[in-house]
């Protein structure tokens, strides 16, 4: 049994028009066929708009708008018409400040350039397979950030309000 | 304002459905091959990058770093994915100066020709692949942190 992707439907936002391609054509290779690409966030946004999708997979570094203020844009806009589609990060950058801003935009995953098959679909999966609770609170919205409990935490629960579930 | 919880819809997997190890394996496999069938392609775009970093000459002012950045970022995305590391390393490296640099009084012309000059030796000369390149790339990385130190840009 094998994933189906062909019904999925994947904006690809990113300048560089051979990583965009190389991207297109790595998705293609495991059945997705249904890929619109983006070549900044201010694209992406209006394409969002216009069109609907499953995933997106952006760059980080893109101008005017780059992929961390998309991201903040998708999730919190008031007129975003999709806060909790999967957003997968690439960068070539992998410092542990980025890693975290694309976290704190709002970015389900992480993914370091250069792009390898196995990473790929690695990120792709932990989206179909693992998707988070996005949570809101006054100051963030996106996929919960702790991935993990951390059993020997020992300070005060930060969280200070019980968790209100509610349904997308 | 509570904390809230809320779960996304769930369309990606439903659409999907499921997958076996052995299938992700098929597709990772998939993905390798495609992958490799764009190296060729991705090389020359890599070179042609390559060789108009070449034709940027000194002195640098802020719109000639602006062109140098767009193709060393693109250089940078793809060299890794078509095993020229170091390329990446040297592009990488290239990027995070010019990013740094705000004032065009500040800009250090030697320090770019130097990685320009780098990467054009490593580019055309497979000898220089691999660890031959490390002494080069780490020399550069040195100098970019030191010349960002001093001039806090």
């Amino acid at each position: 049994m094998a994933y189906q992707f062909d019904n999925v439907r994947v904006l690809i936002v990113e300048d560089n028009k051979h990583m965009a391609r190389l991207v297109r054509t790595l998705l293609a290779a495991i059945g997705l066929g249904n890929i619109q690409i983006a070549r900044d966030g201010t694209e992406a946004f209006e394409a969002l708009q216009n069109n609907s999708f499953d995933l997106m997979i952006t760059d980080l570094a893109m101008r005017p708008i780059d992929g961390l203020e998309m991201t903040r844009m998708i999730r919190n806009s008031e007129d975003s018409p999709c806060p909790t589609i999967p957003i997968i990060m690439m960068t070539g950058h992998s410092e542990r400040h980025l890693v975290e801003e694309a976290r704190d935009a709002g970015a389900n995953e992480f993914l370091c350039k250069p792009l390898t098959a196995q990473n790929l679909y690695q990120r792709i999966v932990s989206v179909v397979e693992q998707p988070r609770m996005f949570v809101r609170t006054s100051a963030f919205f996106g996929p919960d950030r702790r991935r993990r409990v951390d059993e020997a935490y020992a300070g005060a629960e930060r969280r200070i309000a019980a968790p209100l579930a509610v349904h997308a | 304002m509570s904390t809230q919880f809320i779960q996304p819809s769930s369309s990606l997997k439903q659409k999907v459905g499921d997958s076996s190890t052995e299938e992700d394996q098929l597709a990772t496999a998939a993905l390798s091959d495609a992958l490799q069938r764009l190296v060729p392609e991705l090389t020359d775009h890599i070179a042609a990058d390559i060789a108009i970093l070449q034709r940027i000459k000194t002195p640098f002012d802020m719109d000639k770093l602006a062109n140098i950045y767009d193709r060393a970022h693109a250089v940078r995305g793809l060299a890794g994915s078509v095993s020229k590391s170091e390329l990446g390393e040297l592009t990488d490296s290239l990027c995070r100066y010019i990013k740094a640099v705000t004032d065009p009084t500040c800009i250090d012309h030697q320090l770019i020709t130097a990685h320009l000059d780098a990467i054009a030796l490593i580019a055309h000369n497979s000898e220089m692949a691999g660890a031959a390149s490390i002494p080069l790339i780490t020399a550069l990385r040195n100098a970019t942190a030191k010349n960002l130190k001093y001039t806090k840009q």
